[in-house]
């Protein structure tokens, strides 16, 4: 039954479904398939035990989801799923909050896409403002998201963009975990012995009565304390700040980092990005040039860089390209529409703070053949701001399309949008609108980028200048 | 039925063999997983011209279908994707397994079974351990990890012979 040569594609297959396989066995796999079907029926039966497997591991273990986690594929189908799926359950799913027993909090405003897990496992995407919510998850799904829930102890939290929070009580103690995004919190007092625990990437806060802001990336979380006193715990080796009123704390994931509390009184005015680390949402992938010179180098090149950022430049250029998502507006249908995601506050050396005189200078490239009837060549920008003393903002975007003209440069382009382009989104009942304000002395959090058709919209990078120089 | 809620009944059935078969034709997780994402997004566009009297799955792979060879000319020049041959005749011989797949399925738990508590642990932390759960089980067992593996490859071997086995005991070997 088990022919050699079933054992050689046995072989491959393998290295297939566990990610080893290199582009020489892919081409081997890809010539022993060729033309037999008996080995293509092998090859499908296969990767259907492995998805199989993968499925009915996860299905087995959803109690235990917390403690093993989703397998790879299962992360990268939701993933895929995700956009679509509350887009569609938006519409498809009615009859408000269903939480309304022990109600933890309540929504007091919110925008864009925004979906709610509630413990019995019940999702739910048509959330409003009102609406009681118990323990369970909130997440933002777009950069355009935000949401403010007001506690059951009058506390406030904003979670705003690509965000995921859950809250739950512990012994009297209120819990927020923040695995991914943005985070403001207004603390009331809390009972004495029983403070409110943030846990997020790399570190574990308690809190009396504050109010600060998190930004959460993978890799580590920002604190920044406007008033009162938040007790940080680095997490992977349990060393302790206490953050009080105008200083800031960078928990990362690596004890090697200096974790450490400053004073919020430095702060840059100028910013460029640093892909991965910036990445929030978007396809990265590198030039393959570097590796088709020398590919034996690019892996230790790779290692370099986990330890000096230097060792970036030898390496070929990240790109960042869109993804597709469902985009929700207040007052208009949901549509399909592709967007990357670029974080700022969460990994920058200091909080980069918006001057009246800046301007974005981005570099990118859209793909013109990949362009529709009409509405293809522009993309709009938008940023999320924090008030430098706390508290969420609001977002930003720009009023018009930028158009471009790259055809006489291989379709790339580089352009200049100064700050004062870009105009505040301010909720309304019905739909939203944009009104001129500025945002100068604001704290930038993050930008994103969208298109409504996808033109292949690919960002090498952005950066931040003073209008001066 | 409400139109929208129609399809979110159909594809919450049937998503996952979407999802299996754009797997099978595009094996890297994270490009499949866009590549379904994008065939979720098509299919939910085009369903004003679904016709209800007939079944969902075919309609639906023939977007993803789409979507596939879509995604193969993006990434033509790339080493790591099938050529549009293979993938031609890989489609071909995807129609003519569909009908046995749910059963083979169905044997596999059977199949699980048989396997030794040490075998099942390994699948077990292969496929619903956290990541780098085999590494950490090299670590503790003392264990090389590359044998791990190997144990791995033998034990989706046996798992398929014995799904081969039950297909031909009950008649429907299709290979």
């Amino acid at each position: 039954m088990h022919s050699l040569k079933n054992a050689d594609l046995d072989n491959l297959l393998a290295k297939l479904v566990d990610d080893s396989i290199t582009a020489e066995e892919l081409a081997g796999l890809e010539k022993m398939l060729n033309g037999d079907v008996s080995a293509q029926r092998r090859y499908f039966h296969y990767l259907d035990l492995h998805m199989d497997l993968q499925e009915r591991a996860t299905q087995s273990k959803i109690h235990l989801r917390t403690r093993f986690g989703l397998s790879k594929w299962k992360v990268a189908g939701v993933a895929a799923m995700f956009c679509l799926w509350i887009g569609l359950s938006y519409f498809a799913i009615s009859g408000g909050s269903g939480s309304k027993s022990s109600a933890f909090a309540r929504i007091t405003g919110m925008d864009g896409l925004i979906e709610w897990s509630a413990q019995d496992g019940s999702i739910i995407n048509d959330l409003s403002i009102g609406d009681p919510l118990g323990e369970g998850i909130i997440e933002g799904l777009n950069s355009n998201s935000w949401v403010e829930i007001e506690l059951n102890d009058g506390s406030e939290a904003v979670i705003s963009g690509i965000s995921k929070l859950k809250f739950s009580q512990n012994q009297g103690s209120k819990v927020l975990r923040l695995s991914q995004g943005y985070l403001s919190v207004n603390v009331t007092h809390q009972p004495k012995g029983k403070p409110m625990l943030v846990f997020s990437p790399g570190a574990r806060a308690e809190v009396l009565g504050t109010q600060f802001n998190v930004v959460a990336s993978p890799e580590s979380t920002r604190y920044t304390v406007n008033e009162g006193l938040v007790r940080v715990k680095r997490i992977n080796d349990g060393s302790v700040q206490e953050v009080s009123a105008n200083h800031y704390v960078v928990a990362g994931l690596d004890s090697e980092e200096e974790f450490k509390s400053v004073l919020l009184q430095d702060y840059s005015e100028e910013w460029k990005s640093e892909f991965p680390r910036d990445v929030r949402r978007g396809h990265l992938y590198q030039s393959e040039k570097f590796t088709a010179i020398n590919p034996a180098i690019n892996p230790a090149v790779k290692l370099l860089t986990k330890y000096s950022s230097s060792a970036q430049r030898l390496l070929a250029p990240y790109r960042l390209r869109t993804k597709s998502c469902i985009w929700f507006e207040k007052g208009r249908k949901p549509e399909l529409h592709f967007s990357v995601n670029i974080g700022v506050s969460a990994t920058s050396p200091l909080p980069v703070r918006i001057n009246e005189e800046a301007k974005f200078k981005i570099r990118g490239r859209i793909d013109t053949n990949m362009f529709g009837v009409d509405d293809s060549n522009f993309f709009i920008v938008g940023f999320t701001a924090n008030r430098a003393h706390g508290g969420f903002a609001g977002k930003y975007i720009t009023k018009e399309k930028v158009d471009l003209n790259p055809k006489d440069n291989n379709d790339q382009f580089e352009i200049e949008i100064p700050i004062s382009e870009f105009w505040k989104v301010e909720k309304g009942e019905i739909k939203d609108s944009l009104v001129r304000g500025s945002s100068a002395g604001l704290e930038l959090l993050d930008l994103w980028f969208v298109t409504y058709q996808n033109i292949g919209l690919e960002i090498f990078d952005v950066e931040i200048i003073l209008k001066d120089e | 039925m409400d139109q929208t809620a129609e399809f979110v009944r159909l594809w919450t059935q049937y998503h996952r063999d979407v999802e299996r078969y754009v797997y099978s034709m595009i094996p890297r997780s994270a490009d499949a997983a866009e590549v379904v994402q994008v065939v979720s997004v098509k299919l939910w566009e085009k369903w004003e011209n679904y016709d209800n009297e007939r079944p969902f799955i075919p309609w639906a792979m023939r977007f993803a279908w789409l979507e596939i060879l879509k995604w193969r000319q993006r990434l033509a020049r790339e080493k790591l994707v099938f050529s549009d041959e293979l993938l031609q005749q890989m489609h071909s011989t995807h129609e003519e397994l569909d009908p046995v797949m749910e059963m083979r399925r169905k044997i596999l738990g059977k199949c699980l079974e048989k396997l030794n508590q040490e075998d099942r642990e390994l699948v077990r932390l292969r496929y619903g351990g956290r990541h780098g759960a085999i590494k950490e089980e090299a670590e503790r067992t003392g264990k090389k990890m590359h044998l791990l593996y190997y144990a791995l490859e033998r034990i989706r071997v046996q798992l398929l012979n014995c799904i081969e086995l039950n297909m031909q005991r009950g008649g429907m070997a299709d290979a």
